[in-house]
């Protein structure tokens, strides 16, 4: 995706956006004929905005929520044609002609699919030759505006003075305005004094207006989307309102008597011109000058309610016609789940369990945070190499008698780290319509860590049950194919790793020589492949490469229930000092302070990570709240919450997870005083960051913009040393509360991070 | 003596070395900025043009005219429109009338929407 193609994509998706807006204007002018001319000219620059801001607020109120288009509220451009269009395997458009899908049928139809065999999609270089051509109308438009220019400047030198910023020359056939810092008038030579009054009156209308530097700005945006017709429409009509409008003004300064004359001076200016200037091509309807002439012989002063209902006009097509419609949501609801299925596990050794409808609620939750988005091509999620789907939630819904598939593709997206053997969890929500249309959705990236996690508690605990129940359940039948599975797997991944590079004597060689072997072991295998190996070492099967190997594996399987520090053992001298550290279980962390907004935030920010943790150990947060604001029986609270779960083991910390994220938390005030959650709004991820947050720094009620908020919020974000301090804190209170004395937390480097015997932690 | 044809600015400035020769040409730079708000470039420019035509000679820094000003005919401003300007407006910017002429039958409708408005 080359910049100009990007820059390309985006200017198209513009251009469709104004045209919606061209053709409304352009019906809304014929509502506001009886109008002042003023306001259909003010219309226009709801066009010229859209024409040049890329991007957009999002409102309830937007017209083109009418149209069936996926907006991607991240960026605030509308996207009908994707940016990733060259990746894709059958390109496709969407215009949001809804009513009309022959319209994108016939285009979708025409553009050329991806040949997987060629390198490189041939929608690509369709795009790569279509924004070259773009750039060249660009380069021929502009040399064109400014070779006129500089030749109409020429013809102007031996412009005379008259007085002020006045000028007669004898070269031009008609009177305007020329430059841009310091503009000045020129009329042509021999023009009747009755008519200069009225001409002059007219530019220097111009000039307070800044015409002058309007026009070419919307004739800029013009050359911007040089191939968009209705634009062109647009600008002639835009002029034609312009000159009306001034005409207008002019009346209203000089008396109603003027009419006459100035109407008798349109008249002759345009005669007087001879044949030099042809006829506009693009002439249509009745002539400029008669338009005119006859705008200035039915002007009146507007009636008073002529002008509240076009005001009330002109607003509403403002608000209407500025925004982007708001994202949407999926919006599932319990009544309307059939059935959620998790299948995991690449193609050849697949699970799949059904979810409990217990379990459901929580589900829905994250699926309605979705928002409708194009996942970035780097982030796609495939069945190949690069970042394979480890994890699909099926949910069939029924929605309004129409089935519904939800699947929540959760695939590694890999760190550059690939040697820590750390991944990022990325989320695709593919959503099939009825239509048979499938959408991609994505899901905020901490929405997404937090399902993963869920999910993968979830899994755990359905396959513990399954083994603790010794076969109650409908997996019984595959136990035993269960443990030699995971036996073939161990073994069958282990000579892989052993069988190269052969020259070597390091066991970490044949290790890095096949990473993903080695990761299978924590991708598939899992607490199930570390029992399997322990029973390996007991039994005495564990010598040479083949333990080193193991060794190493079970130790990061272990994390820090590995109780031997000692790196230079055996692995059988290891296995013989491991006793396995067993786990302290600890409740989440409780806050015991008097403030009242903070307990509920404290409260509030616990709730919602144990809700999603299925896979023990104790949460602790740690809140840096911004500021509250009540308005009526609203209270909205702003915060960044560190929050982190960890584990005990022995006197060893773990931690397992955690995160740092704005939020903003809204609760109403119920009959009898207390505080219910009304709404937790977080901040998106990538991309949606600063948006997300920008838009929900609003008071809870009336929804104006809280100023210096978000900066505030941003500006800690990028340091957030004091909550890191008070999550030790909180830590270390909620260990001694629980009575224990001792215990330490390592960071990967094996540095302490946190101890409890010396609770100088680093900020 | 053939009559000579100038242009409404050339005419002017031609009237100003008619009211001052002989005249130091810094000087009619001065006079020519004042009077038709020229830059010293078009000054000296429209000099040697109208030198090259033998109306005006600039002798040692000294401008004096060559014909008289009974000699001299302007052109009526339409015909010039026709000879000097060709192409026509830039499209961005304001101008009082665009670039669309009437036909005769229109002017006259025109003519009669306006008289009718004004009784």
């Amino acid at each position: 995706m080359s910049t100009l193609s990007g820059l390309f994509t985006t200017i198209l998706n513009m251009s469709i956006t104004a045209s919606y807006v061209a053709v409304i204007i352009i019906l809304v002018r014929l509502l506001l004929r009886k109008a002042p001319k003023f306001f259909s000219y003010a219309l226009w620059a709801v066009l010229l905005i859209r024409l040049i801001c890329p991007l957009s607020f999002t409102s309830d109120f937007s017209f083109l929520g009418l149209l069936n288009i996926d907006s991607r509220s991240n960026s605030g451009v509308l996207e009908y044609v994707s940016k990733d269009i060259g990746f894709m395997p059958e390109p496709t458009i969407q215009s949001g002609t809804g009513s009309m899908d022959s319209i994108d049928s016939a285009v979708n139809s025409s553009l050329p699919q991806a040949a997987p065999i060629a390198s490189v999609n041939p929608m690509q270089i369709w795009m790569e030759v279509l924004s070259l051509i773009w750039l060249a109308g660009i380069v021929v438009l502009l040399l064109y505006s400014v070779i006129s220019y500089i030749k109409i400047k020429r013809q102007l030198l031996t412009a005379t003075l008259v007085k002020g910023n006045i000028y007669e020359s004898d070269r031009i056939g008609t009177a305007f305005v020329c430059g841009f810092i310091h503009p000045k008038i020129y009329v042509p030579v021999g023009v009747g004094d009755a008519d200069l009054s009225y001409i002059l009156e007219h530019e220097r209308t111009h000039i307070q207006r800044k015409d002058y530097l309007i026009k070419p700005l919307a004739f800029f945006a013009l050359i911007l989307h040089w191939f968009n017709p209705l634009m062109w429409l647009s600008f002639a009509l835009m002029s034609r309102d312009m000159e009306m409008s001034c005409d207008e003004r002019v009346l209203q300064k000089m008396n109603q008597d003027a009419k006459g004359g100035y109407s008798l001076s349109l008249l002759s200016l345009s005669l007087k011109r001879s044949g030099l200037f042809t006829a506009n091509p693009l002439a249509f309807g009745e002539s400029h000058v008669k338009a005119r002439i006859k705008n200035v012989i039915n002007y009146k002063k507007p009636v008073f309610w002529v002008m509240i209902a076009s005001v009330v006009v002109l607003i509403g097509a403002g608000i209407t016609l500025l925004s982007n419609p708001q994202p949407r949501y999926a919006n599932l609801t319990l009544e309307n789940i059939e059935s959620m299925t998790l299948t995991s596990g690449l193609d050849d050794r697949k699970n799949t369990v059904s979810i409990d409808p217990a379990d459901w609620v929580e589900i829905i939750n994250m699926i309605n945070t979705a928002k409708r988005s194009n996942i970035a091509e780097e982030y796609q999620p495939s069945y190949g190499e690069l970042y394979p789907i480890i994890n699909t939630l099926t949910v069939s819904a029924n929605e309004q008698g129409a089935a519904k598939t939800y699947s929540l593709m959760i695939y590694n997206h890999k760190d550059w780290d690939v040697f820590h053997g750390e991944y990022e969890y990325k989320l695709a929500l593919n959503c099939s319509l009825e239509n048979g249309k499938t959408e991609l959705w994505g899901l905020p990236y901490a929405e997404g860590y937090r399902l993963m996690e869920w999910i993968n508690g979830i899994r755990d605990s359905k396959q513990n049950n399954d083994i603790n129940n010794g076969g109650a359940s409908d997996m019984d039948s595959d136990m035993d194919s269960d443990t030699t599975d995971i036996a073939k797997l161990v073994e069958d991944n282990i000579s892989i790793i052993m069988s190269s590079p052969k020259t070597s004597s390091n066991p970490q060689d044949y290790i890095n020589a096949h990473q993903n072997e080695y990761e299978n072991f924590f991708k598939y295998g899992g607490e199930d492949a570390l029992q399997y190996m322990l029973t390996q070492f007991e039994a005495g099967n564990a010598e040479g490469l083949r333990g080193q190997i193991m060794m190493r594996v079970c130790k990061e399987l272990l994390g820090a229930r590995n109780n031997v520090t000692d790196e230079s053992l055996s692995p059988q001298e290891w296995y013989s000092a491991l006793s396995i550290r067993q786990e302290i279980l600890l409740p989440n962390y409780e806050y015991d302070g008097q403030d009242r907004i903070e307990k509920l935030v404290y409260d509030t920010e616990i709730e919602r990570d144990s809700a999603s943790n299925k896979r023990g150990g104790f949460i602790i947060v740690a809140p840096k709240i911004f500021a509250s604001y009540e308005e009526e029986d609203l209270l909205k609270v702003f915060v960044t919450t560190y929050s982190a779960r960890y584990k005990l083991f022995g006197n060893t910390l773990s931690q397992e997870g955690g995160s740092i994220i704005p939020a903003a938390i809204t609760y109403r005030k119920d009959n009898s005083g207390r505080y219910i959650l009304e709404k937790y709004q977080q901040a998106g991820d990538g991309s949606e960051f600063d948006p997300s947050i920008r838009e929900y720094c609003t008071m809870p009620v009336s929804g104006r913009e809280i100023k210096g908020l978000a900066d505030k919020i941003f500006k800690h974000y990028t340091n957030y040393g004091d909550i890191r301090t008070l999550l030790y804190d909180n830590l270390f209170k909620h260990l001694k509360k629980n009575r224990i004395k001792d215990a330490t937390l390592a960071n990967s480097q094996g540095e302490v991070e946190f101890s409890m015997s010396n609770p100088k932690y680093k900020p | 003596m053939e009559k000579y044809k100038l242009f409404d600015a050339e005419y002017k400035f031609a009237s100003i070395i008619w009211d001052n020769e002989p005249i130091n040409s810094t000087e009619l730079v001065r006079l020519c900025a004042d009077k038709l708000g020229w830059k010293k470039s078009t000054t000296y420019t429209v000099l040697k043009k109208l030198s090259d035509r033998a109306i005006l000679q600039n002798k040692d820094a000294v401008v004096t005219a060559l014909v008289k000003r009974e000699d001299v005919q302007r052109y009526e401003s339409n015909a010039v429109v026709e000879k000097s300007f060709n192409g026509s407006l830039p499209k961005f910017l304001t101008a009082f009338l665009g670039d669309r002429k009437i036909t005769e039958q229109e002017a006259e409708e025109l003519k009669q929407i306006i008289e009718e408005a004004v009784k």
